[in-house]
């Protein structure tokens, strides 16, 4: 119930009246500019672009100043699983790392094979250079987008598309970037699509957010077989953005006959992270140089 | 200003413009909800509840002088900048939230609570759907599934969310 309550139009001066009609006549014309907004987004998604980027150079200075208490809050859980589980996972680890050993000869064997290998072809590699890490300073967890904040910005060197990726797999890849922050699309999200591969079958995949835990794997099964409960999916390389052979995620179950994995990379907690630079640079078509095409 | 301008003093006067600063209060208060939408939390369900929403909704039923539909634009701009959202989704919504309940709370009146948060989640949920139509105009997929989610913790945030801007109300808009 509106304080103080509304007056009946009979009862309002001319002034008021007047006053009245203006505030009508601007309603109606915010709603259509935002309207107006909304097919300007839809002509040219990139619009906005500036305006986001500024958005998140205002608001990550804040979190990131907020961010020790919320680290501790964090952290408080953390202390209590160690409390509890610290003897079981150090049996387990020390399981692993019996068997780890032995894998591990058998890498230093095959690396060195593989370079004896690639030193008979002439092979040449393209080579991960440039990278930062960065601290998260955000994020958005409302029902339509899927992203974080990180604290750093065009003045490191951040540019939009590079891919973000942390100790244990991929994270997403930047998509505004202001000054000191900008924004990473994480790849739960719902418009995120990775090229992936099949470890197993080394058989090609999409990895496709769907806004929840979860991400879908897209998989043409009746041609390359079917997944299992299991496989693992790394970055294939396709599209010249991700790095191939970074850890995506791990088939966990089926929905219907769609594969589910979870991301590899854990997003609820992600502390820090790496921006590296894209894996290939984008190739410049004639079309777009202005060159007559051969 | 009721008072003639020319028949004041100086610190009247003054007085009479720094009386507008209670303007402020409703923007700022939105603009905080927009900040909080904005922490990194991150869950494996989108729970955190739209702020900026709640609070466009329960200030424009209250002061709809201090939330009028064209000052929920800027707010709604101002929000899809802060999620990383199409431009125009909820610059579109907030004011057509504002004017929805400036047209309706004329008619409905004084409700019990419970009635009145009953109503709150109809329009909560009106609006996540809304939502959903337009990004798909802009989207190519958008997902059903966590809009649903939003919906309801946005729904069960409203108690909270009224209670605080109630007190906001008492002590800075009514002073």
């Amino acid at each position: 119930m509106a304080w103080p309550s509304r007056l009946s139009w009979s009862s309002l001066s001319r002034r008021e009246r007047n006053r009245a009609l203006y505030a009508a006549v601007a309603s109606g014309l915010s709603v259509i500019v935002g309207l107006g907004l909304l097919i300007g987004a839809r002509a040219d998604a990139t619009r906005g672009a500036g305006l986001r980027a500024a958005a998140v150079d205002a608001t990550a200075p804040m979190w990131a100043w907020a961010d020790g208490p919320l680290e501790i809050i964090g952290g408080w859980s953390d202390q209590v699983d160690d409390y509890f589980n610290t003897v079981r996972r150090n049996r387990g680890l020390e399981a692993r790392l019996k068997a780890m050993r032995a894998l591990s000869q058998e890498r230093d064997a095959l690396l060195r094979q593989n370079r004896q290998l690639k030193a008979l072809l002439s092979v040449i590699d393209v080579r991960a250079g440039w990278s930062r890490v960065v601290a998260i300073a955000g994020a958005s967890s409302g029902s339509y987008v899927r992203s974080a904040v990180v604290a750093g910005g065009s003045k490191q060197g951040l540019r939009q598309g590079q891919p973000v990726r942390n100790a244990d797999g991929l994270v997403g890849r930047v998509t505004d970037v202001g000054a000191n922050a900008s924004r990473v699309l994480l790849i739960i999200d719902g418009s995120s699509r990775i090229p992936v591969r099949v470890v197993r079958t080394g058989k090609p995949a999409m990895v496709a957010g769907i806004n929840s835990g979860l991400v879908e794997v897209l998989y043409a099964a009746p041609i390359d077989g079917p997944l299992r409960v299991g496989d693992r999916l790394v970055t294939s390389g396709d599209g010249g953005v991700f790095p191939p052979d970074l850890p995506v995620a791990t088939v966990e179950g089926f929905d219907g006959e769609t594969p589910m994995a979870r991301p590899a990379a854990r997003l609820d907690g992600l502390g820090y992270v790496i921006v590296q630079a894209p894996w290939l640079p984008p190739v410049v078509t004639p079309a777009a140089t202005g060159a007559p095409a051969q | 200003m009721n008072s003639p301008w020319r028949t004041m003093t100086g610190d009247e006067r003054l007085g009479s413009v720094a009386g507008y600063w209670r303007m402020a209060v409703p923007v700022l208060g939105t603009l905080v909800a927009i900040m909080l939408m904005s922490a990194p939390l991150f869950s494996a369900i989108p729970v955190v509840p739209h702020l900026a929403m709640l609070s466009v909704m329960i200030w424009s039923l209250w002061q709809p002088q201090l939330m009028p539909a064209w000052l929920a634009l800027p707010l709604g701009i101002a929000t899809d900048a802060a999620l990383g959202l199409p431009m125009g989704i909820n610059a579109t919504m907030l004011p057509i939230l504002a004017l929805g309940i400036g047209i309706s709370e004329q008619r409905a009146g004084q409700q019990l609570f419970l009635v009145e948060w009953g109503a709150a989640t109809l329009v909560i949920v009106a609006y996540q759907l809304l939502t959903g139509i337009l990004l798909s105009f802009v989207l190519a997929e958008a997902v059903a599934g966590p809009m649903f989610i939003q919906a309801v913790s946005t729904a069960l945030a409203y108690p909270v969310m009224l209670r605080m801007i109630a007190r906001l109300q008492r002590g800075w808009v009514m002073g």
